[in-house]
């Protein structure tokens, strides 16, 4: 199966100079838990991420309501990005490389055309019935586990630090 | 959080072997300001709510997304909002003795990814997430035959508490 067969296409985006309270406003109307922020010059290139967790950072570092806050002071990077025609499998070799849980999918253009996350990889696998599925279905949860341990060896380096 | 730590045998753990104890909690009255600048510190994205009495009985869960939707709401700056006003409850618990089977079932039943393990009296032991029973795997893999049905029941129960746009989803 292919990224593409799996990944959640782009349904809502923000931009950097819109509020936050708008932002997290899209994310609970579309259900989803991040946006990614596209460049305010029209052109939809895509410049970083906004998770409902960096607009709690955001909003726990400042005095301000959601209301008075901006995208671009709670946003981060894209994250590291694959392709529509990749496997599943590379996918998630990509995501344990680099300790994440998501990626954005990336047209031969460079534009942004969704993002696929461990939870689109677990649908899509489900979807497909588990039987015969073993090696995704281990795949799949090795990914799970690696993000567990990654977290707990970033946090104990922070704490030896 | 830390788990607990391995023992070298290749017996399926149960929840208590698994499960964090240290856990970062957050009472009722607190401003969801301190809070969340304690879970960002802990780098934890959920914490479990005692009792305002000061005790150690579970009354709700925090979550990073609950932060993001009180203050949406209230349109107030995180220091006017308290934990009461945006956590959620009733809190679906688990046991320590209890297998990390029966502890993922629960988890698929109620669509949340982390479960609070309490005492009989209802008292915060520890914490377990669906990664921490995903990091179990493979030990049940190389213990025997039971192995891919956990991993499957793994990848099942994510697949159950993903947020899928339009269907609504998970929160915790």
């Amino acid at each position: 199966m292919t990224v593409e067969q799996a990944m959640t296409r782009l349904v809502a985006t923000c931009q950097p100079f819109d509020k936050l309270l708008d932002a997290v406003a899209a994310m609970i109307r579309e259900d989803v838990t991040a946006l990614p922020v596209v460049a305010g010059d029209g052109s939809g290139r895509a410049i970083g991420m906004l998770a409902d967790r960096d607009v709690a950072m955001a909003a726990a570092r400042d005095v301000r309501p959601l209301q008075e806050l901006q995208v671009r002071a709670a946003m981060t990077g894209l994250p590291p990005s694959c392709a529509p025609g990749d496997s599943l499998d590379s996918a998630l070799a990509q995501m344990r490389e680099h300790g994440v849980g998501r990626l954005a999918v990336v047209g031969d253009r460079g534009q942004l055309v969704g993002l696929i996350s461990l939870s689109d990889v677990a649908l899509a696998v489900t979807r497909g019935g588990l039987a015969g599925s073993s090696h995704a279905v281990h795949a799949v949860c090795q990914t799970l586990a690696d993000r567990a341990t990654r977290s707990a060896r970033i946090a104990l380096q922070e704490d030896e630090s | 959080m830390t788990p607990a730590v391995a023992r070298s045998s290749n017996s399926p753990r149960d929840v208590g072997e698994v499960m964090a104890t240290d856990v970062v909690t957050c009472r009722p009255g607190e401003t969801l300001g301190a809070v969340a600048s304690r879970m960002l510190g802990e780098d934890v994205a959920c914490t479990p709510v005692l009792d305002a009495a000061g005790g150690r009985r579970v009354v709700g869960m925090l979550t990073d997304r609950d932060i993001c939707t009180a203050a949406a709401a209230q349109r107030l700056p995180l220091d006017g909002i308290t934990v009461e006003d945006a956590m959620r409850g009733p809190v679906r618990t688990c046991w320590a003795v209890d297998s990390l089977e029966a502890a993922e079932a629960i988890m698929r039943a109620h669509r949340v990814r982390r479960l609070p393990v309490v005492s009989p009296a209802g008292e915060l032991e520890g914490l377990i997430s669906l990664t921490d029973v995903a990091r179990e795997a493979p030990r049940w893999q190389a213990g025997g035959s039971e192995a891919s049905s956990l991993a499957e029941q793994v990848v099942e129960t994510f697949a159950v508490t993903s947020r899928v746009p339009g269907l609504g989803g998970n929160t915790e």
